[in-house]
């Protein structure tokens, strides 16, 4: 097992989740936007490999490790198309900036 | 107490990229501060015996997302107020070349780690004594899981290749209609 208890590897996915959630709700910057993204992901994988590795007394299911790769195939897919949008915004509004895209709504 | 200050270094250097991700300015350090987590976030998976996890964590986010984020960043001018500083060529340059050092750094180690036979190391030791199962039985029942697996998994790399595609495509079909008007 880890010298470190479950709580704080917890706590660090809980961190990580609540730093993606501060870039979704305040930066402007549709990149970094997707950044806080994949950040989320990347908190919600660790939470899934730190509850299996805990649940198994210091191994990780095999299963796990498969749904978590699989995660991170989408989150790369998520990633694909969400750049591709950006790409298309930014050629038919020429900005980054997620405030100046208010011509989307309706 | 090797071990405690192995995980508290890993621990506080995830949150405090994480943070730096948030914050820094330009965006293409905000990118080299995502590759920076990845990597720890792969050191992690190493230490409680996921290589396979740690190799899937550095190829997908520090090789393919980087990438796509680095070829977005160049091909879209910055100009909202936290891009103020232009993105140079050479530190872009320059994060494409440590990503691949340490990718290929990353799998040599890791590959020297399992697969030499008589080498007496900390994680192969882990892996057999914790789990009580020999290593070659572990990448066995593992590779039986992702062989179920393999369908979803090319069907998503055929799904990114096409969307890379179209998105290209698209791109340059409306650059050639930009010249033409």
């Amino acid at each position: 097992m880890t010298a470190l208890p479950i709580q704080v590897y917890l706590a660090l996915s809980l961190s990580i989740l609540a730093i993606g959630a501060y870039i979704l709700a305040v930066k402007r910057n549709i990149l970094r936007i997707i950044l806080g993204i994949e950040l989320m992901i990347s908190g919600a994988n660790l939470t899934f490999i730190i509850v299996s590795y805990w649940l198994g007394n210091g191994s990780v299911d095999p299963l796990i490790r498969s749904i978590v790769i699989i995660s991170m195939g989408i989150a790369s897919l998520v990633a694909a198309l969400s750049i591709a949008l950006v790409i298309m915004i930014y050629r038919k509004f020429g900005t980054r900036d997620i405030r100046k895209l208010r011509k989307l709504k309706w | 107490m090797l071990d405690l200050i192995v995980e508290l270094g890993l621990v506080i250097g995830i949150i405090a990229t994480a943070i730096y991700v948030a914050e820094a300015r330009p965006i293409s350090r905000a990118i080299g501060g995502f590759i920076l987590f990845s990597v720890l976030i792969a050191i992690l998976y190493l230490y409680i015996n996921c290589p396979y996890l740690a190799g899937a964590q550095i190829a997908i986010y520090s090789g393919a997302v980087t990438g796509l984020f680095l070829l977005a960043m160049s091909i879209t001018k910055p100009e909202t107020p936290e891009d103020e500083a232009k993105a140079r060529s050479w530190v872009i340059a320059g994060y494409l070349i440590a990503g691949f050092v340490i990718f290929i750094a990353f799998f040599l180690t890791m590959h020297y780690y399992m697969y030499t036979p008589g080498i007496s190391t900390e994680i192969v030791d882990t892996v057999v004594n914790r789990a009580n199962i020999a290593l070659m039985d572990l990448e066995k029942i593992l590779s039986d899981y992702l062989w179920n697996y393999r369908g979803i998994d090319v069907l998503m790399q055929g799904v990114i290749v096409i969307a890379v595609a179209a998105g290209l495509a698209n791109f340059f079909k409306r650059e050639k209609e930009g010249k033409v008007k």
